[in-house]
């Protein structure tokens, strides 16, 4: 197994430890700082 | 018998990805995409015929269309595993949704309507936990499958199962159970609920706190909520943010309980360990809704951007929609046999009716928070 394939895996182990909880609120929390900076588009429903 | 202590390992009875590969998740996502559309589109298509050929029928929202094509889609021509991973996202696009509607949301109506359902829930909890053991116990299941039942119907569904698994050392055939006796009375909650809370004349807030005090799992509370009226979807959302916080209370006192009988691992001494367990089992997306309502409460939020993430939490919730009705498998709910679902079902009816009486007493009675 080669460097590249052990630091794949090992940043995967890395994502994969982070919950699903903290995944929605980091993406969610991005897509808030973009409304408060005033630079989400407008988003149509 | 060991001590359980909090190692980094426990952090898996949490809800995670299923894979580790990003384009595994490619197409169960755009399946939920498509599904939601679908949904999003059927009801106006199917508004624009009614109206065409002058039918007195009802509006069908676009939450129940999604959910239905999802349900037929599973049920029918089966979901190919090619799909599986993107379409379980389904729990992630509900937290965000969730995450970001707290911009809809100030600091003090949170703390009013939290606080009132607290005291709801707490009463709700203590009545139908007490009725699912007592149930359980007479039709003979295992003490740990009515604990499981217990912790499901009256905290948060799949999610508290989820976490009180590994604290009370229960098997695997009596979590699926759990499990599947859960989601089958969600779904029958997500059809039942809005024909009944219309009939009786509910308003609004009034079934959203219904709906989040009385419906066991988060996706099925916010679609029951919603298929009801916006404004009792945010409500329902609110109210099961605040039940979901008080998994860890739950089930640290269940797993107390089972430790204290020599059948589940002790928990560690002390009020730090406990504070860890009760952390650990905490739904942290309930933090990410405080702080974004907190930023809206601070008035950072221009009105139109507040527009756009109340747009984009219904978008995450569409697509949670459409997860929901691909992850309902009928047969797989018929193969747990009777007797959970029975269970299940009076816990259902138990918690229902509890709710209703608590929300219409608080309410109409007492005119507690009416105005909140």
């Amino acid at each position: 197994m080669g460097d590249g394939d052990t630091a794949q895996r090992g940043w995967h182990e890395r994502v994969g430890s982070v919950s699903m909880d903290w995944w929605a609120t980091l993406v969610a929390g991005v897509i808030t700082a973009l409304a408060v900076a005033d630079a989400l588009p407008k988003i149509p429903w | 018998m060991s001590t359980t202590r909090i190692e980094p390992v426990e952090t898996l009875d949490e809800p995670t990805f299923t894979s580790g590969q990003p384009l595994d998740y490619v197409p169960g996502i755009l399946l939920l995409i498509a599904v939601g559309l679908l949904g999003k589109y059927a009801q106006i298509w199917w508004n624009a015929l009614a109206k065409h050929e002058h039918w007195r029928v009802p509006d069908i929202e676009y939450v129940l269309w999604a959910i239905v094509i999802g349900l037929v889609i599973t049920n029918t021509i089966g979901l190919h595993r090619i799909f599986r991973p993107g379409v379980q996202t389904y729990e992630f696009w509900l937290k965000a949704g969730i995450v970001v509607l707290g911009a809809r949301f100030v600091l003090g109506d949170i703390a009013k309507l939290g606080a009132l359902s607290l005291l709801q829930i707490l009463v709700d909890m203590a009545v139908a936990g007490t009725v699912i053991i007592v149930a359980a116990r007479a039709f003979g299941l295992s003490g740990k499958l009515g604990s499981l039942l217990a912790i499901g119907t009256s905290i948060c569904g799949v999610s508290a199962i989820v976490a009180a698994k590994g604290a009370i050392r229960a098997r695997n055939s009596e979590v699926s159970y759990a499990i599947a006796a859960i989601l089958a009375l969600g779904a029958v909650a997500l059809f039942v609920l809005p024909p009944l809370g219309h009939a009786i004349g509910l308003t609004d807030r009034e079934f959203g706190l219904w709906a989040g005090l009385a419906v066991d799992n988060t996706a099925e509370t916010t679609a029951t909520g919603y298929l009801f009226s916006d404004h009792a979807g945010k409500i329902a959302v609110l109210v099961k943010s605040t039940r979901n916080a008080l998994i860890g209370f739950v089930v640290l006192g269940f797993a107390l309980y089972w430790a204290a009988r020599g059948q589940a691992d002790e928990i560690a001494p002390g009020a730090k360990a406990k504070a860890a367990f009760i952390w650990q089992k905490f739904p942290k997306f309930v933090l990410g809704f405080l702080a974004v309502s907190a930023i809206a409460t601070a008035g950072w939020l221009t009105k139109g951007q507040t527009a756009n993430l109340a747009n984009v939490s219904k978008w995450a919730f569409l697509l949670t929609f459409a997860g929901v009705g691909l992850n309902t498998d009928i047969r797989q709910i018929a193969r747990t046999g009777w007797r959970p679902l029975l269970v299940a079902v009076i816990g259902l009816t138990v918690v229902a009716s509890v709710s209703l009486g608590i929300v219409l007493l608080t309410s109409r009675v007492f005119h507690w928070g009416v105005g909140a």
